[in-house]
């Protein structure tokens, strides 16, 4: 069997030049599929493992209404905000909306590839990431641990090819499936949204035991940096207590490098009405700079520790 | 503050000038402002240039005339002058009349106008047609200076001006009149100046032997001269002697004859001038507003009354040699860019003073580079030339003058030094966005000092250029077989506004030998068998190579178009070396023959020495979207089969209006830069078949082939409304793409790394030069983290052999701009969410929360 064509996943996109996921040149690949739901996702169109409708450009309708027409459910009406009643939707299989339209204004995120596709892919790209040894690929998403054979088999054929790896992750499995990914990773980019289990099944939909233990055991068995990421929700975790009970469990874990406070945006909020979901968080408001300097100074506090930003390092 | 205030001479925040930049001056640029100098250097004549002459940024900018008359008044009182005495009597009497100021902390001093306003013309060089439409478009801006006075150009005057000066001295004029009347039609076709060649004229170069003569000065090359002169006139006496028929000889020792005492000429009046300078400076000392400047006057006058005769003891003295130099080569003698390598050439002066004795420290060594670099930029302009035929070229500059730092040196070693870094500092420092600054990158250069160079361009002043260093060498080697050492290759400075040349042992070039084939007319007349489509251009002729909707297939469209491509650029070059021919047969540069070691030696003037290398080249605009328009109609018309030659001929002529949907088809096709093979081996093809072409069919005067540079330079704006509606989707008017690498803003969807690898499919090294245009946001390169990136980025690329790079970065009013004038934004690039993308192709909801996060700047 020839390496990297045995496991099929769907990932939306390949970016390139990728600035906040990692160190040096990167390309950051967006696999589709999680194990949670935050309700804060900044990139709800990758929860869903299969592919998905999303209306890309609503700008560019010239209200022809031939999506409309050429749709065998009557799911989509354009004065309907959101257009598509995801109830009824076909879905991807489907798609007759997105190719009749003449203007692009819809667009399906997701497509299926093998691993060995994925690497020959980023491998194109291999002359930047190599002046600084430190460049490379950050599997992100979704969560690449919702598809461990793929990105197991995906990073390994790039680590062969001496291409620096990373991934972006929940942490959300069971220890085996997140080892056999993390194997294969130089770098573990990862999120503890909330020490309190039961909030934390609140918010994410699951409660936190698991991703606690897995970090314990990573700490113990991973060899790269791990950076833990705190995605700072107005209301939710972004009380000092969280913060500082984060950083007491952090701290007697070494091989935890830093800890990134990542402020509140609203970017996604547009997202959310293009795939027909509700923004919960409309009006919320990035946290005040001297509020995060006072998280910040909470984490600093553990005599410089852990290399501690607002926004992240990258 | 308080804190910023102690540590550096100047308070960022409150100095009082707007900048217009995203990033702000790194610490390491503020420690060598000085509040003095930054005020100077916001004091200055700004000749930001735009086409109308109303929104000109120096309000009392204008065309200096004075050289014009002061040759018709040489000429009136002895019409029997060679000419290289004339043109050297005339620049002695602009010298001697021309009013001198000098203002406070001015530490460099003189202009080459009467005011820091003006910007000469050259009667000898300029297109006279130019000088006309300049007059025509805006008269009240064409003035000289008579006793004194600034006075305006009278329509009379220019008349006389033309007929006594024009007609008798001016090499364009004199070689038009040689054309066939359809060739002088098309190439300098008053209905559109520039629509199928840049008519010749304006300025030429001097790439001189500033590393030679400044250490002479002005006295020791005068002495060297007369000497000659001696020399020659015996000569002479021998000759008529031996030669009593006069076999020819007798006219070349003449000519030498003529051309020392004109060069003398001039040195005896640059030191006069030079010495009125001093005088100038000590009677202002007293009136100077402060202790500083006062001191800075007397030091300015003590320096002129020293370098007027001899060669610089101090940093100071020798910037200010260079200075006079430049005030009469740039500005008397019409010639561009300038310090070539300021780095290199002041590198003895400034260890002396500054590392090894100390006698001047850092920042003050920076306020005299930045003195030096602000009145650079005040002088910069393009004179005639604005008004009178560049259109939109050159928006928004001054002119084109660039100063090419770091590299390696002579033996292939590092050259980058402390001066390098603090010219880098002073441009960062004092926001200097012009002039130019090109840093040679070769795989030895000091990470830290790359670092530092790109750190400096994020700031947001786009600047410094890269350039790959090796690859310039080699390419001046092949290019050039047998013309320059590896030694003298690795001494290459841009002696254009864009072209590598050497600039040591009298190789560096004189002439202005630049090509201008409007290369993207090659496709409309492959489309209309020889024919301009445009109504009031029927009697534009190419050659005929047949009804394009005959061709069987691609290849025969390719071949034809090839030879159109030809044609243009033959037809371009055969004028341009004709008017190089007379201009070298008929014309003196006495100053800048004074500049040239290999002069010295033979006697003749720089525009005839053979020593002088041409390094021409051709600059060509309309390149990728040439390849693009190729690419579609191999993909709709052979491939595909969508649509016939005759509908996209009939599309084409209707500049695409009623034909929209097909237009959508054609932009959509595969384009250069894209990553993408199917135009980019298009782009590679061509390439090399254009290399060839030009290695077997074209030669400059020297007999050297003349290959192409792709760089627009913002030509592509003065040949927008030029070319007509084109087979990539653009419709007459729409800008053409900005670079000769990457891809049309239009049609740049790969991300930087996909456009980069398309770039390097190219063999660059068949080219001159390349400009690749890359717009950033400034958030994408922020942090040490977004530097370290940058950094990876640039230097991955040049190891791969990317020739150029420039970069741009954005601001928040300007994507506010952009989402009200979308149209005006096409390749604006910002972050979004973890990647780039184009601001105007985002959805508006995401521009809104970009622009909200932009001006929350972390």
């Amino acid at each position: 069997m020839v390496a990297g064509t045995t496991v099929k996943a769907y990932i939306h996109k390949v970016d390139e030049y990728a600035v906040h996921d990692g160190p040096g040149g990167r390309a950051l690949v967006f696999l589709k599929g999680c194990h949670l739901s935050c309700k804060w996702c900044q990139n709800p169109e990758l929860i869903k493992p299969e592919p998905e409708i999303m209306i890309i450009h609503g700008d560019r309708c010239i209200f022809c209404h031939k999506c409309e027409k050429v749709c065998p459910v009557d799911a989509v009406r354009l004065e309907r905000s959101g257009r598509i009643d995801r109830e009824k939707c076909l879905g991807s299989s489907c798609s007759k909306c997105v190719e009749a339209c003449p203007k692009g204004v819809y667009e399906v995120v997701g497509y299926k590839t093998t691993p060995g596709e994925l690497y020959k892919h980023v491998a194109k790209y291999k002359i930047f990431y190599n002046y600084s040894r430190r460049g490379g690929v950050t599997l992100s998403g979704g969560d690449p641990l919702f598809h461990p054979e793929f990105s197991a088999e995906a990073l390994r054929l790039c680590q062969e090819d001496h291409i620096h790896t990373a991934i972006e992750t929940a942490l959300s499995a069971p220890y085996e499936t997140l080892w056999k990914v993390a194997e294969y990773c130089n770098l573990i980019l990862c999120d503890i949204k909330h020490m309190d289990s039961k909030k934390h099944k609140e918010g994410v939909g699951v409660p936190n035991e698991l991703i606690l233990d897995n970090l314990k055991k990573l700490n113990r068995d991973f060899k790269g940096d791990i950076v833990v990421r705190i995605p700072l929700i107005p209301g939710f975790n972004d009380d000092e207590e969280n913060i500082a009970r984060t950083a007491e469990f952090l701290n007697p874990l070494p091989q935890i490098k830093g800890i990134d406070l990542l402020p509140f945006n609203d970017l996604p909020a547009a997202k959310y009405e293009s795939l027909g979901r509700d923004w919960v968080y409309q009006g919320a408001k990035r946290q005040p700079r001297e509020y995060l300097e006072k998280l910040k100074g909470i984490v600093d506090s553990y005599n410089g520790r852990f290399q501690c930003t607002i926004g992240g390092l990258w | 503050m308080a804190k910023i205030q102690e540590k550096y001479m100047l308070d960022p925040e409150s100095a009082g000038v707007k900048l217009d930049m995203p990033g702000e001056p790194t610490s390491k640029g503020w420690a060598v402002v000085t509040p003095e100098m930054w005020k100077f250097r916001f004091s200055v004549a700004d000749k930001i240039q735009v086409d109308a002459p109303e929104y000109f940024a120096d309000a009392e900018a204008y065309t200096d005339m004075t050289p014009f008359f002061a040759m018709k008044e040489v000429y009136d009182g002895n019409p029997n002058l060679p000419m290289a005495i004339l043109v050297a009597s005339a620049f002695a009497k602009c010298l001697d009349e021309q009013p001198v100021k000098v203002r406070p902390y001015e530490m460099v001093i003189g202009l080459y106008s009467g005011d820091q306003h003006g910007m000469p013309g050259d009667p000898q060089k300029q297109n006279w047609q130019q000088v006309e439409a300049a007059f025509k478009n805006a008269p009240e801006r064409m003035k000289y200076w008579k006793d004194g006075k600034k006075v305006r150009v009278s329509e009379q005057e220019i008349k006389e001006l033309k007929e006594k000066v024009g007609n008798r001295f001016n090499a364009v004029m004199r070689a038009s009149v040689k054309m066939p009347e359809l060739d002088r039609h098309m190439y300098f076709c008053p209905e559109a100046p520039g629509r199928y060649a840049e008519p010749f004229g304006s300025v030429q170069r001097a790439n001189a032997d500033h590393d030679w003569y400044i250490r002479l000065g002005w006295r020791k090359l005068v002495e060297m001269k007369r000497e000659k002169l001696g020399e020659y006139e015996r000569e002479l006496q021998l000759n008529s002697m031996e030669d009593p028929l006069n076999l020819g000889k007798t006219e070349e020792i003449q000519d030498k004859i003529n051309n020392a005492k004109a060069s003398i000429r001039v040195g005896e009046a640059v030191i006069r001038w030079t010495k009125r300078l001093a005088e100038e400076a000590r009677k202002a000392a007293p009136q100077m507003p402060d202790e500083k400047a006062r001191r800075i006057a007397e030091q300015a006058a003590k320096n002129c009354d020293w370098v007027a005769e001899n060669a610089p003891r101090t940093f100071w003295e020798a910037v200010q040699m260079f200075w006079v130099s430049y005030c009469v080569f740039r500005g008397l003698e019409s010639c561009h860019p300038g310090a070539s390598k300021p780095d290199r050439l002041l590198w003895e002066w400034y260890e002396r003073d500054v590392i090894k004795e100390k006698a001047l420290d850092r920042a003050a060594a920076g306020e005299i580079i930045a003195c030096w670099a602000a009145k650079v930029h005040e002088t910069a302009g393009f004179g005639p030339a604005r008004f009178g035929g560049l259109g939109k070229s050159g928006q928004g500059t001054r002119d084109y003058t660039v100063w090419t730092i770091g590299g390696q040196d002579r033996h292939g070693r590092d050259a980058t030094n402390e001066l390098t870094r603090l010219i880098l500092d002073v441009w960062d420092g004092y926001r200097f966005h012009f002039p130019d600054l090109k840093f040679r990158w070769y795989p030895g250069t000091k990470r830290d000092d790359f670092r530092r160079v790109l750190e400096v361009a994020r700031t947001g002043l786009g600047l410094p250029s890269i350039r790959h260093d090796p690859l310039a060498i080699q390419t001046l080697l092949d290019h050039y077989p047998g013309e320059l050492t590896i030694e003298q290759a690795r001494e290459w400075g841009i002696v254009g506004c864009n072209t590598p040349g050497c600039t040591v042992d009298s190789k560096g070039p004189v002439r202005r030998e630049a090509y201008y084939a409007d290369i993207e007319k090659a496709l409309e007349f492959v489309l209309f068998n020889g024919r301009d489509p445009e109504p009031g251009f029927e009697w534009v002729k190419s050659i005929e190579t047949g009804d394009p909707a005959k061709f069987k297939d691609f290849e025969e469209f390719y071949q034809a178009w090839f030879k159109q491509y030809e044609w243009v650029t033959l037809f371009e070059l055969k004028y341009r070396n004709m008017f190089m021919e007379e201009l070298e047969k008929t014309n003196r540069m006495p100053f800048v023959s004074l500049l040239y070691k290999s002069c010295m030696e033979s006697g003749l003037d720089a525009l005839n020495d053979p020593t002088i290398a041409r390094f021409s080249f051709q600059s060509i605009v309309g390149w990728v979207d040439s390849i693009d328009s190729l690419a579609a109609v191999k993909y709709l018309i052979y491939d595909k089969k969508k649509y016939s030659m005759e509908q996209l001929l009939q599309a084409l002529k209707a500049d695409w209006k009623g034909y929209e949907d097909m237009r959508e088809d054609f932009r959509n096709t595969p384009k250069f830069g894209n990553d993408d093979d199917y135009a980019d081996d298009i782009m590679a093809r061509a390439t090399d078949d254009v290399y060839e072409m030009c290695r077997t069919k074209t030669r400059d005067r020297s007999g050297y082939p003349v290959y192409p540079n792709q760089l627009p330079v913002s030509r592509m704006f003065q040949a927008a409304p030029f070319v007509g509606a084109l087979p990539n989707g653009r419709k007459r008017n729409d800008q053409l793409c900005d670079g000769g690498i990457n891809p049309h803003a239009d049609f740049d969807k790969a991300g930087p790394w996909g456009r980069m690898r398309s770039a390097l499919k190219v063999d660059q090294a068949k080219c001159r030069a390349y400009i690749y245009n890359q717009r950033l946001d400034y958030d994408s390169v922020a942090g040490e983290a977004g530097l370290d990136k940058f950094m990876d980025y640039c230097w991955s690329s040049l190891e791969q052999g990317q020739t150029q790079m420039q970069f741009n970065f954005v601001s928040s009013e300007i994507l506010k701009d952009a989402q009200k004038h979308p149209e005006k934004y096409p390749y604006l690039t910002v972050r979004v969410s973890g990647y780039n993308a184009f601001f105007t192709g985002l959805p508006p909801f995401m521009q809104e929360a970009v622009v909200s996060r932009v001006e929350q700047k972390l």
